[in-house]
């Protein structure tokens, strides 16, 4: 027995010293190809998963066993064509570039449906969507008088008009909507039938809509901008006059001067950020206390300087801002502090992701806070950040959203609405999902993955499911890809 | 080392040594333990090769271990026939130049038969001249809080050994500070069963007896001088006598005392020799929780594939060994826990490395933990697996025995020392690498780990390495079966099929029922606390 243990000790110490490096060097990307340079490659992959999954996936030419999520492994370094078919889906094409011992992750690849009816959900006509909360509910708004403003709430279903406080708001005329993306609140600037400008919060608590009479917090103003935090519907900042004051709606007071010589702020994160003409950047707690300042650095004042006022400051990140001009000129706080002289026209910030998607006419631009160096982990490295622009996204882009867990940007052109893919293929592709209503807007809710607006012809609420949740909603390394294997050999193996 | 085997050395600088020696394994397993966590989020990629690197070294071992096992199983399995009478009585007439058996025709008994015709051949050239009729057993079993219903079965089970009971003393060790109602029980036991054996002592361990730790050693040892004065007043040599420690509750097969005898005299050097028979836990193993028949089986395959490696075998739990090599050993250590093991290692120190242990292929069976309840019985599990991982209390004493004894050669010091100090820090941390740091990488990963190939070919790789170890898994649910005693009547099917599924639980209860307790041991060694002993909780159903 004791011989025997030892030569079977001998035969599994062998084993092991050579099993070990050969499984290591599989797992860290290596093959052995007989006759390359020294018999060993160095290979990448590409790991791909779609919404909805089970797509079968071709590379090249060459079709691999296997469905998503798939990974395909031993690829040489170099570009290869993808194609993603599954059946009544459009086939989804791209390029994507292998790297030696780097996985290239397409995880967020939505394949749209060849054809998919819309649920309408609201049959009565209206002209225009106004969300409240992530889509919790929209406000419909079918004519210019309060009155002609209907609610749709998303569990509730059906509409209802606006809860008015009074009658006399019934035949008030809106102006403007003052709306925060994500914001369970919303005010409507109307005027009444005496002429009278008047204030109007609408608000979601729940399942059911409030509306306040602000009316009396704006007595003698007439305020350049109404601004609020996500999070806090009940505490204004009014910005007039290079004033800011801060309003405490529960408390029912008003405390002026804020901060004096405002050229510009936002809200985030619960926080007021105030750019003021000394060139720095206070932030404010939600009660008004000042809780830090940000110096601007000396090439960007030298941008703003001569600039009008109106900025809009939009976080990106804890240092990092983007300033947002009236006149479209869009700066960044760090070099190259430049991003547009002017024109555009909307920012949309993904807050969850640092990260920043911009507009002006045809052109759609990205600006992403990534980790500087390719080898450096996020924590231990200087953030870096950059910025991609989309020359030809459409013809006067309107509106925006970032969609599907931050890996899409929907957006809207006139009539048209359009879907690209930020992560994937080099070169990525505008998709056309839907015509709507000229004009009017449309809601992307992300936790149903469903997209809301007003059909083209007649202007009816409708749901279109664009991501599928129950196959969204799995993590891709928590599901266990399939390992796809080329069906005939080919270059890439 | 002809000094005193025992954690409480005297001298200053021995007691720093063992201060040195008491740290080292608890600190080698949180280094590992610890050092794999922070690499996962220093270096996750580091983290992951290593981890891959040990899963490897983790399968090819089980399927090292898993083919000793079956091997030991099937040695088992054909030694189960064996009639161990009449190979006394062949070695018997071996040395009066008596006949010998023919060779069975069933090849697996050949196999063993073809073993004993060597050992006689060695008996006849040897020239050992002892005879089965001069041999005596001496039984201790000292007794703390078990009731009679407890002990009583293992009385039975030597009262009606093949070896004549004639030749067995029994004695019960009995501590001082047991309850009435256990004194009670030892007396109405000695009462009944003194007739069946050469005698039955009932040997009363006074509390506090200097230099002495309130652990079953002490209250082994002092029965063993006491047994030592029998025979000495009955001119019985030390030398035929084989001494066996069993627990309370160990019930041994009718011919175990003849295989013992048999194993003693082909031992080429019996007195420096120990004999380990294969500990079973079937006493009640139906009505232990799963998870408490799971530990058991296991602990009983390690024991098996321990069998198969005589060269580092140690005894454990219940053993027998050659009386004259405890009485020059010294006898049990009296302040240590783990009395089953370092009584080989004093014993292989004082002998200057001339000590063996002999697998013997036999099963006594003993009590599984079952307290009552789950949560009752988990802890009972866990303070028993902790019990036997304070073993690692053996290697500080052992290193300073190695230091000190210059006769034994250093290469077996260095294989002494490593597997005990290997087995120790690889029972504490092998489960938690496997089931929980090895899996930190993929749910900790940074964006750049996250991005590289390694990320998505090491799940593939863990994945199949698991995948054939489940091969052992599925060996292991066969032998498991095939070891178990028949299931009572009452226990439907389907129950009974769920013994299989029962090894499902061995990640769970690996990991926090084995590995957990021996780093609580081993902890608690590193930072100078002792441990009382505390006799498991068992109970047994009519």
């Amino acid at each position: 027995m004791i011989l025997l243990r030892r030569f079977f000790f001998g035969v599994f110490v062998a084993a092991y010293l050579v099993l070990c490096p050969l499984t290591i060097l599989y797992a860290l990307g290596y093959l052995v190809r007989p006759g390359m340079e020294r018999g060993i490659v160095k290979t990448g992959l590409v790991y791909l998963a779609t919404t909805p999954s089970g797509a079968t996936v071709y590379l090249g030419q060459k079709r691999y066993t296997g469905t998503t999520p798939a990974v395909l492994r031993g690829l040489l370094p170099g570009e290869y064509s993808v194609r993603l078919v599954l059946k009544h889906y459009r086939p989804w094409a791209g390029m994507v570039r292998v790297v030696a011992e780097r996985a290239t992750v397409l995880d967020r690849v939505l394949l749209l449906p060849e054809s998919r009816s819309p649920e309408v959900v609201v049959a009565e006509p209206s002209d225009e969507i106004v969300s409240l909360g992530e889509g919790e509910a929209l406000l419909l708004v079918r004519g210019s008088r309060l009155e002609d403003v209907a609610c749709y709430h998303r569990v509730e279903g059906g509409s209802q008009p606006l809860p008015l406080p009074d009658a006399s708001w019934r035949e008030a005329r809106v102006m403007s909507w003052t709306l925060v993306p994500g914001s369970d609140a919303a005010i409507a600037r109307a005027r009444d039938t005496s002429g009278s400008i008047r204030y109007l919060r609408i608000r979601l608590r729940g399942r059911q809509l409030q509306a306040d009479d602000l009316s009396s917090f704006f007595v003698g103003r007439r305020p350049d901008r109404i601004a609020w935090d996500l999070d806090d519907a009940d505490r204004l900042f009014i910005l007039q006059d290079g004033v800011l004051d801060r309003v405490d709606l529960m408390a029912k007071a008003i405390y002026p001067r804020m901060a004096e010589r405002v050229l510009g702020y936002g809200c985030a994160d619960g926080a007021v950020y105030v750019l003021t003409d000394d060139y720095l950047i206070r932030r404010f707690d939600r009660d008004g206390t000042e809780k830090a300042r940000y110096f601007l650095d000396q090439p960007l004042q030298v941008l703003l300087a001569g600039r009008s006022d109106g900025w809009r400051i939009v976080r990106v990140s804890d240092d990092l801002f983007l300033l947002w001009g009236e006149s479209g000129e869009l700066f960044v706080t760090r070099p190259p502090y430049r991003l547009a002289d002017a024109g555009i026209e909307g920012v949309e910030p993904d807050v969850k992701r640092e990260r920043v998607a911009f507009w002006r006419g045809e052109e759609v631009g990205v600006l992403d806070v990534v980790a500087s160096g390719r080898h450096a982990e996020r924590d231990d490295a200087d953030t870096d950040m950059t910025v991609r622009w989309w020359p030809d996204a459409g013809e006067s882009i309107e509106q925006l959203a970032w969609v599907y867990d931050g890996s899409h940007i929907l957006l809207r052109q006139r009539d048209r609405v359009a879907l690209m893919a930020l992560v994937g293929p080099e070169q990525p592709e505008w998709r056309e999902l839907l015509r709507v209503r000229r004009g009017s807007r449309v809601e992307y809710v992300e936790a149903s993955g469903l997209v809301y607006y007003l059909d083209e012809r007649l202007g009816r609420l409708c749901a279109w499911p664009l991501v599928v949740r129950s196959e969204a909603s799995i993590a891709p390394l928590l599901r266990w890809p399939e390992e796809v294997v080329e069906r005939a050999r080919g270059r890439e193996l | 080392m002809r000094g005193h085997f025992s954690p409480n050395p005297s001298a200053p600088h021995q007691r720093r040594w063992q201060r040195c020696f008491e740290i080292v394994p608890g600190a080698i397993s949180w280094s590992i333990l610890v050092g794999m966590v922070l690499l996962t989020f220093w270096k996750p990629l580091a983290a992951a090769v290593l981890i891959i690197a040990f899963d490897l070294y983790w399968l090819l071992r089980l399927l090292y271990m898993t083919i000793f096992l079956v091997l030991s199983y099937l040695w088992l399995a054909v030694e189960r026939s064996t009639d161990w009478m009449a190979r006394l009585r062949e070695l018997d007439g071996v040395l009066g130049n008596g006949a010998v058996g023919a060779m069975p025709l069933r090849w697996p008994q050949r196999l063993s038969a073809w073993r004993h015709h060597r050992a006689l051949d060695a008996s006849q050239r040897h020239g050992s001249s002892i005879r089965s009729d001069e041999i005596y057993h001496l039984v201790i079993i000292p007794v703390a809080k078990e009731t009679r219903e407890v002990i009583e079965p293992g009385l039975q089970s030597l009262a009606h050994q093949q070896f004549p009971s004639s030749r067995i003393l029994l004695v019960l060790a009995l501590e001082s500070r047991a309850s009435d109602a256990v004194k009670e029980g030892v007396q109405q036991l000695q009462r009944a069963y003194r007739r069946h054996f050469l005698d039955l002592l009932v040997i009363t361990h006074p509390d506090g007896l200097p230099g002495e730790a309130r652990v079953k050693g002490a209250n082994a040892t002092y029965a063993a001088r006491a047994a030592a004065d029998f025979f000495a007043a009955r001119d019985v040599a030390f030398d035929a006598v084989i001494a066996s420690c069993f627990d309370a509750d160990t019930v041994v097969n009718p011919d175990y005392c003849a295989c013992l005898a048999y194993h003693f005299m082909t031992c080429p050097d019996r007195t420096r020799a120990s004999f380990q028979p294969i500990p079973v836990y079937h006493n009640n193993i139906w009505q232990a929780p799963a998870f408490s028949r799971v530990l058991e089986t296991g602990a009983s395959f390690f024991q098996m594939i321990e069998a198969t490696n005589p060269e580092h075998l140690v005894t454990f739990s219940s053993h027998s060994m050659s009386f004259r090599a405890l009485v020059d050993a010294g006898y049990w250590p009296v302040d240590m826990i783990s009395d089953d093991s370092a009584i080989f290692w004093k014993a292989l120190l004082r002998f200057d490395g001339d000590y063996r242990v002999v697998p013997m292929y036999v099963t006594l069976s003993m009590d599984a933990v079952s307290a009552g309840s789950w949560w009752r019985t988990i802890r009972s599990v866990y303070r028993q697996k902790r019990r036997w991982a304070w073993g690692v209390e053996n290697f500080p004493v052992v290193m300073r025995g190695f230091q000190r004894n210059r006769h034994i050669p250093w290469t077996r010091k260095l294989r002494h020392g490593f597997k005990l100090l290997e087995t120790h820090v690889s029972w504490a941390t092998s489960a938690f690498l496997l089931t929980v740091i090895g899996w930190l990488p993929a749910l900790f990963a940074g964006r750049e780990f996250s991005s590289s190939v390694f990320y998505y070919s090491a799940p593939r790789v863990t994945g199949v390495i698991f995948g054939l170890s489940s091969l052992a898994l599925v060996i292991s649910i066969v032998l498991s079966l095939g070891l178990l005693p028949p299931p009572p009547v009452r226990y439907p099917l389907l129950r009974r099929m769920g013994v299989a599924v029962e090894w499902l639980l061995v990640p769970l209860v690996a990991t926090f029922l084995s590995a957990l307790p021996a780093l609580d041991a081993q902890t608690r060694l590193m930072l100078g606390r002792r441990m009382e002993f505390q006799v498991t909780e068992k109970t047994r159903q009519a």
